[in-house]
């Protein structure tokens, strides 16, 4: 087994995956930028590292600094956490060359499944559905596209074959809309990707997004962990997740969980990965893409399973095979998870950044709160604003939303804007407590804001004595400040420790 | 005596509210005002802004953050953000501007439970007066300085409005105490 795991990432998932190395007796290496000096992921680290910089280009995506870093402290393995270089093949072949192992599959699978156009062809040779489509090779007639669009029927979704983020990606409606549709599209996807190929698809409406998660071993296994559904999206990005999906007979549910392990067989896949799907309303399922890697979302399944997905990938990366085989998993009660972010929900999910003031995330029986932040914590421009990942547990979908909504009532963040109110009022939402969702929930759903508590006049008394007491103000405007902070018992509650 | 006038972020109105401290050597207990509304609390905060309240039988928690034109609140699971238009801080008991008291008078609605002086009794700085009892806390009424019941105006077991009159005083002259 590993000695020492650097994790290319920062934030809560780097938080998270040091816990559990630090359980399997593995030293965990953290890197960090400069603003991030004093993060909640440097000081849960055994060891850190500078990586000089500011912006995400000059330090988490520097493959060569940290695969430097690695080489000269003795790491053995690197964990790319999710985002940043955790699907770029050419940073998984880097760490192999310099003779690191790293935590995920091998290289060549992370760079079929990022080509949408080959992973289709993968998938429907392996005999998963995938949504109808069409994609050209080479340069692209326009009198082509305009025959297959309507053979496929509008609305139809361009999309681009390197694509991700919703880039290059678009809905037309009508053939009238096509030609600039398809020009625009193949602009924006050859300016982010440098890859302007794009392929068709029918674009379905009103679906449920529900995936697969998959697990291979370098033992020729491989296995699926059920799904969750993450239906629940703003800007094309996921912000509630759960398993088990409600819409899911166990007939379906199985035909998704085989369609999984044919598609991971069929890619030789080894270590974690997740198929997406979408769902419709009659039962049937579309293959989206791949995802090889550790998912955001990953603890519902955790929690669902009962199995530590990274610990599971640190095995596996070691050679070793797989701790858990198909007929050893089963499911158990409903997990949910809220992605906390800094922002404004009522401005349009405006990022808000700013120092956290105070930091108090609920705990209790059936709670798990993943975090990166804490008190003090500077929420800067130059990351991705999620804090932190709630995650409820409870025997049924009832008890774990009304748990959910109990922590989301609990959960104290100031010092930035956070969506946690907006949260509350999505599970509390009459429809998604009947577990109508789709992937269109947010933009056919006005999310009231839920009426007050009481009359207003705690939220005076409150501001009262609070501008008599003349305090609150300077109370971590720095890391001295932070250590104040952490004297109370509820900073302690938070896990800070002050030296 | 605390004068706020606060405006809620997005709200329109400014609202003056009022915040005391009614017993000296009982820091927590307060009455809140807004407008006619009277609110009786035990109330805490600590160097961080982070505090609790108890209304009658109810316990909420709560967090404050201050800037200078603006505090915002995080009480209930919402966070509330309130402009501080006007603000006025006056003390609370005893050694106001105006002097030694020529009244002792119930900081709060409660029962009288006992009262230590008669009319015609000397009394030092501080000495316990009366004692009363409000929310299930005892207070000790007493003025900073020293001098004369003149009458006592209430009795034990009577139950008070705030502000009514408990004793009248005369305060000793200043070169006597």
């Amino acid at each position: 087994m590993f000695r020492k795991v650097l994790i290319a990432n920062r934030g809560e998932i780097a938080v998270r995956v040091a816990q559990t190395l630090q359980e399997m007796g593995i030293a965990a290496v953290a890197v960090h930028s400069e603003p991030d000096r004093n993060a909640l992921h440097v000081r849960r680290a055994d060891e850190a590292y500078l990586l000089e910089g500011k912006t995400s280009a000059e330090t988490y995506l520097r493959g060569d600094k940290i695969i430097s870093i690695a080489r000269s402290h003795g790491v053995d393995a690197i964990h790319p956490g999710y985002g940043f270089l955790s699907e770029n093949e050419d940073f998984a072949q880097a760490c192999i060359d310099a003779g690191l192992v790293f935590i995920g599959p091998p290289p060549h699978i992370a760079a079929a499944m990022g080509d949408k156009i080959v992973a289709k062809k993968t998938m429907a040779s392996a005999g998963v559905p995938i949504v109808p489509g069409w994609a050209g090779e080479g340069r692209i007639d326009i009198e082509v596209v305009r025959h297959e669009a309507a053979k496929i029927g509008y609305p139809v979704l361009i999309k681009a074959a390197a694509g991700g983020g919703g880039k290059g990606m678009r809905v037309v409606n009508e053939e009238s809309q096509l030609a600039a549709a398809l020009e625009s599209a193949q602009r924006e996807a050859g300016n982010a990707f440098g890859d302007a190929r794009v392929f068709l698809e029918k674009y379905i409406t009103d679906a449920r997004h529900v995936e697969i998660q998959i697990f291979g071993d370098h033992h020729g296994n491989a296995v699926h962990l059920f799904e969750r559904e993450c239906s629940i999206q703003r800007r094309h990005q996921k912000i509630v997740e759960e398993s088990p999906c409600v819409a899911l007979s166990p007939q379906v549910r199985a035909k998704m969980g085989e369609a999984g392990v044919r598609a991971a067989k069929a890619m030789g896949y080894a270590n974690a990965g997740t198929v997406e799907f979408m769902l419709t309303d009659s039962g049937d399922f579309y293959f989206l893409e791949v995802n090889t890697r550790l998912q955001v979302e990953h603890p519902v399944t955790e929690m669902v399973v009962g199995r530590d997905l990274v610990r599971a990938q640190v095995q596996v990366a070691a050679g070793m095979k797989l701790p858990f085989d198909q007929e050893q998993l089963t499911q158990t009660g409903h997990a949910i998870e809220c992605r906390i972010y800094a922002e404004d929900a009522s401005k349009g999910f405006l990022p808000s950044i700013g120092r956290i003031a105070h930091y108090v995330a609920p705990s209790g029986p059936g709670i798990r709160v993943d975090s990166g932040v804490t008190a003090g914590s500077e929420i800067s421009v130059y990351y991705d604003p999620m804090l932190s990942k709630l995650i409820a547990w409870a025997r049924t979908r009832d008890e774990a939303i009304e748990k959910m909504a109990w922590a989301l009532r609990r959960y104290v963040v100031m010092g930035v804007t956070t969506n946690i109110e907006f949260l509350r009022n999505v599970v509390l939402h009459p429809e998604f407590r009947a577990g109508r969702t789709t992937t269109r929930f947010l933009e056919n759903h006005a999310i009231a804001a839920a009426a007050p508590e009481g009359d207003g006049t705690e939220s005076m008394i409150a501001a009262a004595l609070a501008a008599r007491s003349g305090r609150g103000r300077h109370a971590v405007g720095t890391s001295a400040g932070a250590l104040v902070a952490a004297d109370t018992p509820w900073a302690r509650a938070t896990g800070w420790r002050a030296y | 005596m605390f004068k706020l006038l606060l405006k809620h972020a997005g709200g329109d109105e400014s609202v003056e509210v009022q915040l005391a401290n009614v017993d000296r050597n009982s820091p927590h207990l307060f009455t809140f005002q807004h407008g006619e509304t009277i609110t009786n609390l035990i109330a805490e905060v600590d160097a961080t802004g982070a505090g609790w309240m108890r209304i009658g039988g109810r316990v909420i928690p709560f967090y404050s953050q201050r800037a200078d034109k603006h505090i915002d609140v995080w009480v209930n699971g919402a966070t509330h953000r309130f402009e501080i238009v006007d603000r006025t801080a006056q003390r609370a008991t005893g050694a106001t501007a105006g002097g030694p008291k020529t009244t002792l008078t119930a900081p709060m609605p409660g029962t009288i439970l006992k009262i230590n002086v008669e009319a015609g009794d000397t009394f030092a700085p501080s000495q316990a007066l009366v004692i009363m009892e409000s929310m299930k806390m005892e207070m000790t009424l007493s003025v900073p300085h020293g001098g004369t019941i003149a009458e006592i105006t209430c009795h034990a077991g009577q139950l008070v409005e705030m502000g009514a009159l408990l004793a009248r005083l005369e305060p000793a002259k200043r070169d006597a105490s």
